[in-house]
């Protein structure tokens, strides 16, 4: 892989756009260039109306995304600096806002920040050679892409706390049964198996597919009462407008 | 013999538990709240606590005595639960080691640690609405934290109880293993733990169960803080060599 070759791969098949994480050299970990185009792709998804579903893929065989790279560590001025940087540009956060229904393509190593980005989306479709982990506490820190809080947001507290506190990975199996991922298939598959979901979504009036995931997302964030009423608003928003 | 023995090995503590035939009062959870103020305030690190029982059962319920204090006035005593608070409460992670029936009470501590490991004879349930009861130990709180709404109400309105092999599915233990291995299982996860940076394992714990009582946005800011906090620990940049130059890390703890 040549060093001009952009980090993100964007590719656009009709109202789907495929994103590609394409270090595979590197195991297609998150470096500053990395984040960089995710952000102007992520803010591209934010403000084209037309694109309807995206997918999240990494380049090469063996991984979607070994997580952060470690060599980036440390290159903020100071610790201020660096919190206020994340605030100010808070690209997982921008990730979780989005209004279309993002779906992860997950193969081999899905670590770290891999993972962490894969939790950010509403569908994980995984290979079965995955291995899924949060390994921060081996090297003395936490999941710091959203993490900690999406884990438990996902599988059993037992589970969420084993993942965190030991950071040893778990297979596709475990995670099919755990409810991290939805569906598990052959590596040779993966990518067919995703075009159909991506196809199946994007076939529904954009409208209402964008108010239910944020129906379903923000509500979980909401007491049932008050949740009950972002439904009640949202779909007579969408009836209003059919 | 108290009913919360306390042993250490290296960083590793053994909380273990007898509970009496009798069922659970008020000295044994009086013995598990000074265990839990001693790894509190031990002088040496301790990285990870694994939970278990000198047999299979944990416990299976309360006693005679500790059931009779519900008619008391209210505001006389502590509240007899507070020790499953506490256990919850201690900053390390916590491994419960759960051989066979964790019923009542028994549940409740184990529902009070952060990880558990079952032996394929486990058992598990909260039967205290069969006997007209209501749990008080946390279970109606944390059961339904556990494995969710729909198998918490299962298991708190039916009082019926359920086998391992139930409980992996539904998420209440996230292990199982043969008979007799459930102790070895826990202490391997505690080693484990005990192997990683204990400053980030703390906070990985704190974040996750601090999380899981916030909206998402407020959780992740609190990640985010905890997060520049360890950027500051010697530890993390001991991590970060040490995974650079491919070896072993040696974690302070500072």
């Amino acid at each position: 892989m040549s060093p001009d070759e952009p980090p993100v791969l964007a590719e656009r098949d009709g109202d789907i756009v495929w994103l590609t994480l394409n270090r595979p050299e590197r195991l297609n970990a998150i470096n500053l260039a990395m984040r960089d185009a995710l952000w102007a792709q992520l803010c591209m998804l934010r403000d084209d109306p037309t694109v309807r579903v995206a997918v999240l893929q990494g380049a090469g065989p063996r991984a979607f995304s070994a997580g952060a790279d470690i060599t980036d560590f440390g290159t903020a001025p100071s610790y201020l600096a660096a919190r206020e940087s994340r605030r100010e540009r808070d690209l997982w956060g921008l990730m979780l806002s989005l209004e279309i229904p993002l779906i992860a393509a997950l193969h081999g190593f899905a670590y770290g920040a891999g993972l962490e980005m894969s939790m950010c989306c509403d569908l994980r479709i995984a290979a079965d050679d995955v291995s899924l982990g949060l390994p921060e506490v081996k090297l003395g820190y936490i999941p710091s892409a959203g993490g900690t809080q999406l884990i438990s947001r996902h599988v059993p507290l037992s589970l969420a706390l084993r993942m965190v506190t030991t950071g040893d990975p778990i297979g596709a199996d475990e995670a099919l049964a755990a409810g991290l991922v939805q569906r598990v298939v052959r590596p040779e598959a993966l990518t067919a198996t995703v075009q159909q979901y991506a196809a199946s979504l994007a076939r529904h009036e954009p409208a209402s597919l964008r108010a239910t995931k944020r129906a379903a997302v923000q509500g979980l964030e909401l007491p049932l009462a008050e949740g009950l009423a972002l439904e009640r608003r949202l779909s007579a928003s969408v009836a209003g407008a059919a | 013999m108290s009913f919360a023995t306390l042993s250490l090995g290296g960083s590793i503590a053994t909380l273990t538990l007898d509970a009496p035939a009798g069922g659970v009062g008020r000295a044994e959870m009086d013995s598990l709240l000074q265990a839990c103020a001693r790894i509190e305030g031990a002088p040496e690190r301790i990285d990870a606590v694994v939970v278990t029982s000198t047999r299979d059962d944990w416990a299976t319920g309360w006693s005679v005595e500790a059931l009779a204090e519900r008619s008391e006035p209210s505001g006389m005593l502590a509240p007899i639960g507070a020790a499953c608070d506490a256990l919850a409460a201690l900053p390390q992670p916590t491994v419960a080691a759960i051989g066979g029936s964790a019923l009542s009470i028994g549940l409740e501590l184990a529902l009070a640690c952060d990880i558990r490991v079952g032996s394929t004879a486990a058992r598990f349930g909260m039967p205290e609405t069969a006997r007209g009861l209501v749990p008080m130990g946390g279970g109606t709180q944390r059961l339904p934290r556990a494995v969710g709404r729909a198998h918490g109400l299962l298991l708190l309105l039916t009082g019926e109880d359920i086998d391992a092999a139930e409980a992996l599915r539904i998420g209440l233990v996230s292990q199982l293993v043969a008979p007799g291995a459930e102790r070895d299982a826990a202490a391997s996860i505690a080693r484990t733990i005990g192997a990683r940076g204990p400053v980030a394992t703390r906070f990985a714990k704190e974040a996750v169960r601090r999380g899981v009582e916030l909206t998402l946005q407020e959780g992740l800011r609190a990640e985010l803080d905890m997060t520049v906090i360890l950027q500051t620990t010697a530890d993390r940049a001991e991590g970060v060599r040490a995974f650079i130059e491919r070896r072993e890390p040696r974690f302070t703890g500072q």
